[in-house]
């Protein structure tokens, strides 16, 4: 067994074989790090790939969240342990009046895999939720998600809420969802638009290795 | 030469498309994904306002939906569009003490109060998510009694009546008229099951897949028989939802559609060639290029409605790729260009659509005119499509 096995049942989303194999793993005396860096997190990475290549759809990109999901579950309680955080800390939610949360999972797992310490706040996210948890985490990144446009501009309340406040100078606002453009994310003031996870995942470890 | 609207639907929804005298119109439309909400700062009431139509019937809106059901007629012939609508016949949905309503029509589905009307729960909180066997599929408490002699009568005395209704307005009027006889529909399955569980269903457990697709296939047959056989010759156009596409690509391989989606479709649609000459269509969001031409295999007609703002949806490529073999619909983007555009931009995008698609294709919204719509951008797809003019 090999964290090449690892790798593949994440990236084919088979969570009761990425469990066994974190299982075996953890007796064979390998570090959360490792398990995580070079199983769990590569297999989400492979399907990067497959995605970019046009090979996987969204039905196996949650299959395999789902399988990264489980393992870093049992990572999390044998070995009380849930990766670094090292890159830094992203708060993400969905923005108030929208409970859409599929895509918005699938970033906030994506994020953790590449070692994002996340705190998700859910869906139908208030202005003052957004502001009063970047006020006590004081996070790196704030990652707002929304699918319908009538809820849209709640994005630009949180923006200028922050800015109200004093939170935004060092926060590096990412927003993304079905509505929006990079032109109309400019506008509103946000640092980073992404189109989809693997796009989102790219551009926050840049922003915040600046 | 100028046709009536009926003739005019029926060559631009004929394969390969043929020239009517201007392009076919649903815009603004009152079916259940071609329409517009009745909710302020603009909505149905502002668009009333600035075509000068004050004296409207109250908007009635869709219970979960919230798109206007009885659009004045007025705005109908204002805009040209060429379709009238049979009622769905649903029954209104059953409010709970905690706020969700229970949609009889979608068997059990929930619904939450958002965003001044209603979305479906989330994933954990559908009532068919507890199922595990085929016996719980049998024993789920919201499926409709289509067996006994009461439900069947019941069945088929409100059938006889939209069968009045389809008769009178196909032998009053020269529309094309569009009714909703579709007995599939993918969607359900996520509304009472999660979308999660529809593809941990699908890849992990096929068997109980087909199983619950079956039998909502099959309780959709027994129902729409006895609606078919009553409006079937009165109604030119079948008008079908499902949901396959997201803004960067399928929701899921061509491979699994055609062993897990495709079959339901086509005993969908063969039973309404049973007993129609209707033209069907389907709605999706999304991307749903790489679907078009399986969906066109086993029938279909028209498909809609992201055209130009989901990959791969771009007016040419559409055209060039399947411009013969199917009629596009839709067009008319409501998450971007009808929102933010000016009614310049508005314009020559709808000029663009129709030059590019045409003859086969019906111009329509995107989705639901949302309440951000300004009715000067509603407007201007008409204005386009008057300077445009006759083909």
């Amino acid at each position: 067994m090999t964290f090449e096995d690892l790798v593949n049942a994440v990236s084919d989303g088979d969570g009761e074989k990425a469990k066994f194999l974190t299982e075996k793993l953890i007796e064979e005396g390998v570090s959360p790090s490792d398990l995580i860096e070079k199983g769990l997190a590569r297999g989400l990475r492979l399907l990067g790939e497959r995605w970019a290549a046009g090979e996987v759809f969204l039905a196996e990109i949650m299959l395999a969240v789902s399988a990264f999901e489980d393992a870093k579950e049992v990572v999390k309680t044998r070995l009380k342990s849930g990766g670094t955080g090292e890159l830094g800390t992203v708060v993400i939610g969905t923005v108030e009046g929208d409970i859409h949360y599929i895509g918005k999972n699938i970033v906030a797992t994506m994020l953790e895999a590449a070692d994002f310490k996340v705190i998700d706040l859910g869906e139908d996210v208030s202005v003052d939720k957004f502001c009063s948890t970047v006020n006590s985490a004081r996070p790196d990144v704030l990652g707002m998600s929304c699918l319908i446009s009538p809820a849209l501009h709640q994005m630009k309340e949180v923006i200028d809420a922050l800015k109200a406040k004093g939170l935004r100078d060092r926060l590096i606002v990412m927003v993304g969802g079905p509505p929006l453009s990079p032109e109309y994310a400019k506008e509103i003031g946000a640092d980073i638009y992404a189109s989809d996870a693997f796009e989102a995942v790219a551009k926050a470890k840049e922003a915040v290795r600046r | 030469m100028s046709m009536t609207p009926r003739e005019r639907f029926y060559r631009v929804a004929s394969h390969p498309p043929k020239w009517p005298d201007r392009v076919c119109i649903e815009f603004p439309g009152s079916s259940l994904t071609t329409n517009i909400v009745d909710q302020p700062p603009y909505g149905y009431r502002a668009l009333c306002q600035y075509l000068g139509i004050i004296d409207y019937p109250p908007p009635q809106s869709h219970g979960v939906w919230g798109g206007v059901l009885n659009v004045d007629e007025r705005i109908l012939e204002k805009f040209g569009v060429d379709f009238r609508y049979l009622p769905r016949g649903e029954d209104p949905p059953e409010v709970l003490p905690n706020g969700y309503v229970r949609v009889k029509r979608y068997y059990g589905a929930l619904w939450k109060p958002a965003y001044g009307r209603y979305s479906p729960v989330p994933d954990r909180e559908t009532p068919a998510r507890y199922m595990k066997t085929v016996k719980d599929i049998e024993n789920y408490p919201y499926w409709p009694d289509t067996e006994s002699s009461k439900a069947r009568r019941e069945l088929e005395e409100k059938a006889a009546d939209l069968g009045k209704v389809a008769r009178r307005l196909h032998e009053e009027t020269d529309y094309a008229i569009s009714g909703n006889p579709g007995s599939y529909d993918d969607e359900v399955y996520r509304w009472i099951r999660g979308f999660d569980q529809w593809i941990i269903d699908m890849k992990k457990d096929p068997e109980f897949y087909h199983a619950l697709s079956s039998k909502i296939l099959q309780i959709g047959m027994d129902r729409n028989e006895v609606y078919l056989n009553a409006i079937g010759d009165y109604i030119d156009r079948a008008q079908l939802g499902d949901d396959y596409g997201t803004q960067t690509g399928g929701m899921i391989s061509l491979r699994d559609f055609r062993e897990f989606c495709k079959p339901y479709h086509k005993k969908s649609f063969d039973l309404i060639k049973k007993y129609s000459k209707a033209k069907i269509q389907l709605h999706s969001c999304g991307s749903i290029h790489m679907y078009i031409k399986d969906f066109a295999e086993i029938g279909l007609d028209i498909i809609g409605q992201q055209i130009g703002f989901a990959k791969d949806m771009e007016p040419e490529k559409l055209k060039q790729d399947y411009g013969d073999m199917i009629t596009f619909w839709g067009g008319m983007d409501t998450q971007r260009a009808l929102v933010h555009w000016t009614p310049d931009q508005v314009k020559e995008w709808t000029k663009k659509c129709i030059k590019t698609l045409s003859p086969g294709y019906i111009i329509a919204s995107n989705h639901t005119i949302e309440r951000d719509t300004p009715p000067e951008n509603i407007w201007a797809v008409h204005e386009a499509i008057q300077e445009l003019g006759p083909y």
